[in-house]
């Protein structure tokens, strides 16, 4: 099931939390759990046994390595092992057998087996706990409604953020609820549900026109659609965090930010503190310091950042692009490690190349195939079938530049500081009614939206 | 601070739940007048419509469907799409003169190659009668200037030439758009809110047709408006909201006085087992689809024997474009049997065969028949 859908926010969402708020305390989880598991198997009818199996597989180890401790390093190496092989046999096998076939010229077999929506997100919540479990943070989760519970949340399930063990350990019991707690976290779905079904999808319908004309573009249009997906994948991506958030807010918990304003980054490291927080967190915990990190010579150094970018694109989908993806930041990190941020460039200089870097790093991200890629920067670069300007490019333009102009105006944290500072003046009255009105006009925009619009993408099943 | 996220608690819970009550507790409607579409009904419950997921979809369409205040929110999208700029909404251009078109998207290479092949071996099989062939451009190819500048959309008349160049020796090819585009101002050839073209542009066509198909110009016809309240599908699908409304016309045949027995008919459906001895259906007026006052709704195949001296045969092989034209053409048959491939499912061959038709006629317009499927289905049906 996704949020932005009228199954789950006029029929799963109100019936869960009915039965959330009415159950007991002692009780919550079992219904978060259960509540959990029909999400799931609402999208993915079978393979919900597959997460049902990594569940158990994690919790077990688990207890063993608490009951055995003196084979503590053997069990977790097995348990991370078999994670990882799951993970691998549905998400890359049918890529690795592609591969081995055209590098070996064999005829393997190849079997695409559906990917199992939200698997790289669950396997990676599970290895979390495994690896700082061995790392003795935290002791032993007994309670198996309770891990299962963790695992499964319904809020971040498919699509993020990934909630570490280490952050929501002490919320898996009792948890406080109130209905101030519960408006704060509808303030932050009804934003993500307008940033997800307003401006993600609207920006995506312009992106997928521009994309479906293939080479037959103009420069111009390269880059609508290139600016247009940029804009989508923000909105969509952080609406759906946003809305875990906001969601986990109304059950009682507290997730971590998954997105800080990525589109105001003043160079690529700062994009990549703002961005997706939550995965670099993960790999720069589980991978890349492990890996001895930058206290190392540089040659490692190097060695280190070019893998864990390597497998953070992998991660994203089992598709060469995605690898380029991955490197690409690798490299553009080492560049302004080693050479660019010792230029000391004027900030608008050094926003302006983000934003380039960052546009092109879509471009490649949204290609169907490596020869795509190639075709989307040429066309953006001068060499387009269609010359400069075409009219396609010009009516795109006209009728989008308002949701265009709309979309970077939010994706920029300009209404912050004002905001906060007529929230703390004596006109706050003025604040507080726009902005009860300004979420009742989107939220009511956003379900008409929902109803009567067949598109609305998930971008996340590659994942 | 806290009052205020009480507040949007209180309120967000109050919308939610209110909406979901309305939708689990209102009964359901079948059909939608201002979307003009049969609205989903609840999915069966079966297993293997639990595991492929097509339940779970039937239950998302079957909600959105069925959603309280559905129309309203159509009008707010609309509105809000407009408002930002946006001159399309689902394939529909909001154009000049307060008019819907339909934007014409790039055909299947494949699908047109089927069918012309399958078009071109049904007139090689039935050598003894002779094929027409009328592709009726849609208003786009027609008003292109009445398009938001630079709106893009595929070429029709590159469609017409292609299926024209290669049909041309097995078929007389009718081509109705220079006519259109010489008269296109004198009068309105196609609806402002609806994909059909009106009566006075299939009035055209048939002058053109009866040119091609060498019917004399024996009787005249007088027009009179039936319905000036039609907003059509174009305005359903869209949701886009106009402010003039379409008029329809039907256009009488005027037999001179020693002939007035010719004017005679009956239609006989094939499907509900009916006869009318009227190819109109006032009753449909009063409804939600006021072009169904042609013949009704499209029928798989129907029948119209007429009073006229000939024994002329005519089959019609068609979309909902001829509904309106072929009024025009029964004083000049003896029998016409028109045949809807969207809905008929029995022996084209055999057909052919049995009622030994001096003369067919394919009529369809270039929209549908770049999305359809079915014409090359039912013509190689039989070897």
């Amino acid at each position: 099931m996704i949020f932005s859908s009228v199954t789950f926010l006029f029929l799963f969402l109100p019936i869960t939390l009915l039965l959330y708020y009415l159950v007991p305390q002692k009780a919550k989880n079992t219904v978060l759990l259960l509540a959990s598991l029909l999400f799931y198997a609402w999208g993915e009818p079978v393979y919900v046994i597959l997460m049902l199996y990594s569940i158990l597989l994690n919790y077990g180890m688990g207890l063993l390595m608490d009951r055995v401790p003196r084979a503590k390093k053997e069990i977790l190496a097995f348990t991370v092992i078999i994670n990882l092989l799951m993970l691998g046999f549905f998400k890359y096998y049918g890529f690795l057998v592609e591969n081995i076939n055209a590098l070996f010229r064999l005829n393997l077999p190849v079997r695409t087996l559906a990917l199992p929506i939200g698997i790289s997100f669950y396997t990676f919540q599970a290895l979390s706990y495994d690896i700082d479990l061995y790392r003795g943070k935290f002791p032993v989760q007994k309670n198996l409604i309770k891990f299962a519970t963790y695992i499964t949340m319904f809020p971040q399930l498919i699509a993020g953020p990934i909630v570490r063990y280490e952050d929501v350990e002490a919320q898996m019991g009792p948890r406080k609820l109130s209905l101030a707690r519960f408006g704060k976290g509808a303030v932050r779905f009804i934003i993500g549900l307008a940033k997800k079904v307003l401006l993600a999808n609207l920006t995506g319908a312009v992106f997928d026109s521009v994309h479906a004309s293939g080479a037959a573009v103009s420069t111009l249009s390269a880059w609508i659609g290139a600016v247009s997906y940029t804009f989508q994948i923000y909105f969509d991506f952080s609406g759906y965090s946003d809305m875990a958030i906001g969601l986990g807010q109304m059950l009682g918990f507290n997730f971590v930010e998954n997105f800080n304003y990525p589109y105001a980054a003043e160079s690529v490291t700062d994009f990549w503190r703002r961005w997706h927080i939550s995965l670099s967190t993960w790999f720069r915990e589980y991978v890349y310091i492990p890996l001895g990190g930058n206290r190392v010579k540089v040659w490692k150094h190097i060695r280190n950042i070019l893998v864990v970018w390597m497998l953070t694109g992998l991660w994203h989908g089992a598709s060469w692009n995605f690898v380029l993806w991955g490197l690409y930041y690798g490299i553009l990190l080492l560049l302004e490690k080693y050479v660019f941020l010792k230029w000391k460039l004027p900030s608008a200089v050094r926003y302006v190349f983000t934003m380039i870097f960052v546009i092109i790093g879509w471009v490649i991200f949204s290609a169907d195939s490596v020869p795509q890629i190639l075709t989307a920067l040429s066309s953006m670069f001068g060499f387009a079938e269609n010359g400069f300007v075409d009219g396609t490019a010009l009516y795109l333009l006209k009728s989008n530049a308002f949701l265009l102009l709309a979309a970077a105006f939010f994706s920029l944290p300009l209404l912050k500081k004002p905001l906060k500072r007529l929230k703390e003046s004596s006109a706050a009255a003025i604040y507080y009614l726009f902005g009860f009105i300004f979420l009742l006009a989107i939220l009511s925009c956003s379900i008409a939206f929902l109803v009567t619009e067949n598109y609305n993408p998930f971008l996340y099943f590659r994942f | 601070m806290k009052w205020y996220h009480r507040y949007v608690g209180f309120a967000f819970i109050l919308i939610i739940l209110s909406l979901t009550v309305i939708l689990l507790v209102r009964p359901d409607r079948a059909y939608s007048a201002q979307e003009k579409r049969n609205l989903a009904g609840k999915p069966s419950l079966t297993i293997d419509s639990l595991t492929d997921g097509s339940f779970m979809d039937g239950i998302e369409d079957y909600a959105a469907d069925q959603f309280p205040g559905r129309n309203a929110m159509m009008t707010v999208k609309t509105s809000l799409l407009s408002l930002i700029g946006k001159r399309e909404s689902q394939g529909v251009y909001l154009c000049g003169n307060d008019s819907l078109m339909e934007r014409f998207d790039a055909p299947d290479p494949e699908n047109k190659e089927e069918t012309i092949e399958e078009m071109a071996a049904f007139a090689d099989r039935h050598p003894d009668s002779d094929f027409y062939f009328l592709l009726a451009p849609n208003a786009i190819a027609v008003y292109p200037e009445l398009l938001p500048k630079n709106a893009p959309t595929a070429s029709e008349d590159a469609y017409i030439d292609g299926f024209y160049s290669r049909l041309g020796t097995s078929y007389h090819c009718i081509d109705v758009r220079d006519s259109f585009r010489v008269h296109k101002d004198d009068t309105r050839l196609y609806y402002h809110t609806d994909h059909h073209w009106t009566t006075e542009g299939a009035h055209l066509a048939y002058e053109v047709l009866r040119e091609g198909m060498n019917i004399e110009n024996r009787i005249s016809f007088t027009s009179g408006v039936v319905c000036n309240d039609f907003f059509g599908s174009l305005s359903a699908k869209s949701g886009f909201q106009t402010k003039t409304a379409d008029a329809i016309t039907v256009f009488l045949p005027n037999y001179p006085a020693d002939q007035q027995d010719e004017s005679y008919y009956t239609v006989s459906y094939a499907d509900t087992l009916t006869r009318t001895s009227s190819c109109y259906e006032p009753k449909a007026l009063l409804g939600d689809d006021p072009y169904q006052v042609f013949f009704g709704s499209n029928h798989p195949l129907f029948t119209i024997d007429t009073s006229a001296e000939t024994d002329r045969k005519l089959l019609i092989i068609k979309d909902s474009y001829a509904n309106c034209l072929i009024p025009f053409l029964i004083p000049e048959y003896s029998r016409i049997t028109v045949v809807d491939p969207r809905y008929y499912y029995d022996d084209i061959d055999a057909l052919m065969v049995s009622e030994g038709f001096d003369e067919v006629l394919f009529l369809y317009n270039v929209n549908t028949l770049s999305q359809d499927t079915s014409l090359k289905t039912v013509l190689k049906n039989q070897q």
